[in-house]
């Protein structure tokens, strides 16, 4: 990727930015660093370690990052500037960050091929995923660009037998894999298909990820209840205009 | 045993149920029979699409088990009956919440709740018919 950032988001339907907001980042690097400590400093270079208390300290640490004082806020500033030109003034936010910890040839944490639209997110969306290690080869995540994820999208029906996994499989030749510096931003649309594999590398891998759209996006039939607005999102920043259109449309008047 | 466990964010059976409240039920039941809970795979919105349920039957182990919310959340027809094949081959028990039951294979007590929703079905639209104007 070398091109511009929307061109490359046109292209690719996924892009890779530089942190906005480097103390954001800190506050959140924090509770991670803080919270895994003892996983991240585990020699993992001779060879897989089984942590038996991995689930409860990525829970423990998922409810601290929630609890952030306005993490939404936080969050939205490391990537402000590219969310804003991509979905504009009038923004929902996903009511909780997400976090994903990958360890070395872990395989319970590994999650299957799947684009979000999938299962019923909105296609305007887009995902805000954030490295907090270094971001490579298999301890990262896989991904097919907008026009390998087409094809993927047009063979399902026939392949439906075989799930997902089959597909993965057959276009496994197109695949790619995010490389990431810690701190860098990956910004991608819902739409692509993604996934991950277990991780080969030596190296664990935390990442956060939160979903981004415009509030006025349509829902249509195809998006589910629970992935809606109010369920499954929040209002983070609304345009002048919206205010004072929400106000009128809230005038009660009878002749 | 692990009860690798589905969900489905379309309507089943009459009914929406957000899926959190699904996994969260899915978890008291597992946790009640002294299982070991498996994520959930989420199946895909469209209309008749099952493949999500159908790559699971790839990766789960020999033996273990499938749950989900309810019976009515399964394929129809011919794909019911390729599924049900495919869980017997890999001996898989499949378990549901709102019926309550979990059931190895040949699935006969699949089959029965299956039958007893059908039969339901027949006395719903018994009310629609009898509801029909026929004068118009």
């Amino acid at each position: 990727m070398t091109g511009s950032f929307l061109n490359d988001l046109a292209e690719h339907g996924l892009v890779i930015v530089d942190n906005l907001c480097q103390p954001s980042f800190e506050r959140f690097d924090a509770v991670v660093q803080d919270g895994l400590a003892d996983i991240l400093s585990i020699d993992f270079s001779q060879g897989p370690v089984v942590v038996p208390d991995l689930n409860e300290k990525r829970i423990e640490t998922f409810r601290k990052l929630n609890a952030i004082a306005d993490w939404d806020k936080l969050y939205f500033s490391m990537a402000q500037r590219y969310v804003s030109q991509l979905l504009g003034p009038d923004l929902l936010i996903q009511r909780k960050l997400n976090l994903s910890i990958q360890l070395p040839e872990d395989k319970t944490s590994t999650l299957g091929i799947h684009a979000d639209t999938l299962s019923g997110q909105s296609p305007f969306e887009v995902v805000v995923w954030t490295a907090f290690t270094d971001v490579f080869e298999t301890n990262g995540m896989f991904y097919f660009d907008l026009d390998v994820s087409r094809d993927i999208f047009n063979d399902m029906a026939i392949h439906e037998t075989e799930g997902l996994e089959f597909l993965r499989e057959k276009y496994w030749d197109k695949v790619k894999f995010l490389d990431m510096k810690k701190g860098q931003i990956c910004i991608f649309s819902g739409t692509i298909f993604h996934g991950n594999i277990p991780n080969a590398t030596a190296v664990p891998r935390v990442s956060i990820n939160c979903r981004f759209k415009n509030i006025y996006t349509p829902n249509g039939s195809r998006q589910s209840t629970d992935r809606s607005g109010g369920v499954f999102y929040r209002t983070l920043t609304q345009s002048p205009v919206s205010t004072i259109a929400r106000e009128y449309l809230e005038r009660e008047i009878e002749f | 045993m692990k009860f690798f466990s589905y969900v489905t964010s379309k309507t089943f059976g009459g009914m929406a149920m957000p899926v959190p409240a699904q996994n969260s039920c899915m978890r008291e039941f597992v946790r009640a029979r002294e299982g070991s809970f498996v994520l959930p795979v989420l199946e895909s919105h469209f209309v008749n699409c099952f493949h999500q349920l159908f790559g699971l039957l790839r990766t789960i182990e020999n033996s273990q088990a499938i749950v989900m919310y309810s019976v009515t959340m399964l394929p129809n027809d011919q794909k019911l009956e390729m599924f049900l094949e495919k869980c017997a081959a890999k001996d898989l028990k499949l378990a549901f919440v709102l019926e309550s039951f979990v059931d190895t294979a040949p699935y006969k007590k699949l089959k029965a709740e299956l039958d007893n929703y059908s039969i339901a079905g027949l006395v719903q639209d018994l009310d629609v018919f009898l509801e029909m104007d026929f004068e118009a």
